[in-house]
């Protein structure tokens, strides 16, 4: 039972609670993501460096509402009936129609402004609780081979945040040992640099270590291949991310970017991974502890998108309901709990 | 959430006495006018008093509930909970969606340059919401004072005759003896009832003073048969009290959050006296 769940079932189960939170803003339901997000985060993770990721994303999502609040309160944007305050409106000319600076400040729109930084503070939530249970260089080996050509940037976009909670972690203590305990404001300009810093170098060196592996290895290629595999992965690529923002503008141009960008992803992991071969230490396999994980993800995502739509009310301000679907949907998420490895190392 | 019922106290309080409802023509505020177009309700015009600091404030004083879609803030996408078809996530279609219209009473539409967020209207002038694919309202910006009869006259809601309440034709029309047919009250809370100047039925010059409609408006039994054709969903979405699911919610969330604080905090108590030793 010491083995880990698979890191790429943690990044399911944490995409299906985004998912729920992606649906609309109503603060209930958000509420209970963070809620079930970190109460999984809390019990299931493993003693590892990356371990208080939940934490740090948290505050970073706390940030993020502070900032969404401040942004509403200087350049608005919504308004309702209920004046609270009435600011001071700063005048601006004719072409600068359409922007307003200051103003009343409306109890709707504050409630308006604090859903919908709960709402990216959720996201973020949900990413954090992913980075605290999963093993993110666990999970680079479940990558496709034939990735090499952006190597690089994958195992630095993927390692970045864990290695920079280690490495906060590590600086921190370092300073602790030396005797110097600053806190605060200080405390960031202080660790900031050398934090940065070190988990990029150590990102850097993650991917030289893979690249020796074979991972990325593109010796002993012939330069057709390359080239096609080169030519197909980056256009898949391309494709898959003009067609996911297409899609959120909701036009048919989205889905055949989407479906071209498959095409062509799947054709050059396909004719890459036929000639790059790497070696592989302690494989993760999928069991039933991981499926159990996906599916409790999946299963909040699903009744999410099955339930009503999740819009917080604007005007007239309301209290704000929990619909049973969703909400049972997410007390399903919590299962991983029961099946988490209770044993610390 | 628990700051609702005060800050909707807040808003009673702030926009004052509610406007005579003997004055759609001779609204002291900003006169809204809402075009439910295919929707079905046909037209309705509401006040609001005071100068609202915004058209969406204008809007929703007015006495019209609204919500906004989630990606676009500032981008109404329901108006009285319709259309229900729209998931309010990304700006609706440029078919079927709510534009905005400036107007001058007793003149015409102009098309909004502005969001409504960010337009100020001037007391004394009429603001239009039309449904649809960016036809002007219905009917032309309510005059001053001269016709307080005339008004509801124009246009007859076309779709109408499709709406399961048949008794009701002509709701756009406020007739003279009923309760305030056009406001969207009937599951509003109290206070912010009171707030929204009464609207609709201020074309009937003698209709009674606002807070006496607004109360007959919020016993949902009589009032239902007449407007539940017209506002569906802000129904159903406001007629539950205290909902059951918020209470329920909040206290599965604490119960997570504390158990979660105190299992970090005992790891973190045995990680640091591991350390120690």
């Amino acid at each position: 039972m010491s083995r880990a769940v698979h890191p790429g079932a943690w990044w399911l189960w944490a995409l299906g609670l985004a998912a729920v939170a992606s649906r609309g803003t109503n603060p209930v339901v958000l509420g209970l993501v963070v809620a079930v997000a970190g109460f999984v985060a809390v019990t299931c993770r493993q003693d590892t460096p990356w371990a208080d990721s939940y934490g740090v994303f948290f505050k970073f999502g706390l940030a993020v509402i502070g900032i969404r609040v401040l942004f509403h309160i200087v350049l608005g944007g919504v308004d309702g009936p209920t004046v609270l305050v009435d600011l001071p409106e700063v005048p601006l000319p004719d072409w600068a129609h359409g922007i307003r600076l200051g103003g009343p400040l409306t109890a709707e729109g504050l409630v308006f402004a604090l859903c919908q930084g709960l709402q990216l503070a959720t996201l973020l939530c949900c990413v954090g609780a992913a980075n605290a249970l999963a093993n993110a260089k666990r999970l680079l080996r479940s990558l496709p081979a034939a990735l090499y050509e952006v190597s690089v940037a994958v195992v630095v976009a993927m390692t970045v945040a864990p290695q920079l909670v280690a490495s906060a972690r590590s600086v921190r203590r370092a300073r602790a040992l030396r005797g110097d305990v600053v806190r605060g404001v200080r405390a960031v300009k202080l660790l900031l640099v050398p934090v940065l810093e070190d988990a990029f170098e150590r990102s850097l060196v993650l991917a030289a270590a893979m690249d020796s592996r074979g991972y990325g290895r593109n010796a002993g290629l012939p330069m057709r291949t390359r080239v096609l595999t080169g030519f197909l992965v980056l256009g898949g690529l391309l494709g898959l991310c003009i067609g996911a923002y297409a899609l959120l503008g909701s036009g048919t141009l989205g889905v055949w970017m989407l479906v071209v960008g498959v095409v062509l992803s799947a054709a050059g992991l396909w004719t890459g991974s036929r000639r790059v071969r790497r070696s592989r230490y302690r494989p993760d396999t999928w069991g039933l502890r991981e499926a159990v994980v996906v599916t409790s993800g999946l299963v909040a995502a699903v009744t999410a998108f099955l339930g009503p739509d999740l819009v917080m009310p604007t005007v007239p301000l309301t209290a704000p309901d929990l619909p049973l679907l969703p909400a049972l949907g997410l007390l399903c998420a919590l299962a991983p709990v029961l099946i988490a490895d209770r044993k610390r190392t | 959430m628990r700051l609702v019922a005060p800050l909707l106290a807040l808003g009673l309080v702030l926009l004052g006495a509610p406007v005579p409802a003997s004055a759609a023509s001779e609204c002291a505020g900003v006169t809204v006018v809402v075009d439910f177009g295919s929707l079905g309700g046909g037209v309705r015009t509401g006040c609001a008093g005071g100068d609202p600091g915004s058209g969406l404030a204008a809007l929703g004083g007015a006495g019209f509930a609204f919500d906004l879609a989630s990606r676009q803030p500032g981008f109404v996408c329901r108006i009285n909970g319709v259309p229900t078809s729209d998931p309010c996530f990304n700006a609706a279609p440029n078919t079927a969606y709510w534009s905005y219209w400036h107007g001058t009473a007793g003149g015409s539409w102009s098309y909004s340059s502005a969001g409504a967020s960010a337009y100020d209207p001037a007391p004394g002038s009429v603001e239009g919401w039309a449904f649809g694919a960016g036809g002007q309202p219905g009917i032309a910006p309510p005059a001053p004072a001269p016709q307080p009869q005339p008004q509801p006259q124009p246009q007859p809601p076309a779709p109408a005759p499709g709406q399961p309440a048949p008794g009701q034709p002509t709701s756009g029309q406020p007739a003279a003896g009923q309760p305030a047919p056009g406001q969207p009250a009937p599951g509003q809370t109290a206070p912010s009832q009171t707030a929204s100047s009464q609207a609709g039925d201020s074309s009937t010059g003698s209709s009674a003073p606002a807070t006496g409609e607004s109360v007959p408006s919020s016993g949902a039994a009589p009032t239902t048969e007449s407007t539940a054709s017209v506002v569906p969903a802000g129904q159903a979405r406001e007629d539950r009290g205290v909902p059951v699911g918020l209470i329920v919610g909040l206290a599965v969330m604490a119960a997570l959050g504390a158990a979660g604080w105190w299992i970090a905090r005992r790891r973190a108590e045995s990680e640091s006296g591991g350390a120690g030793s």
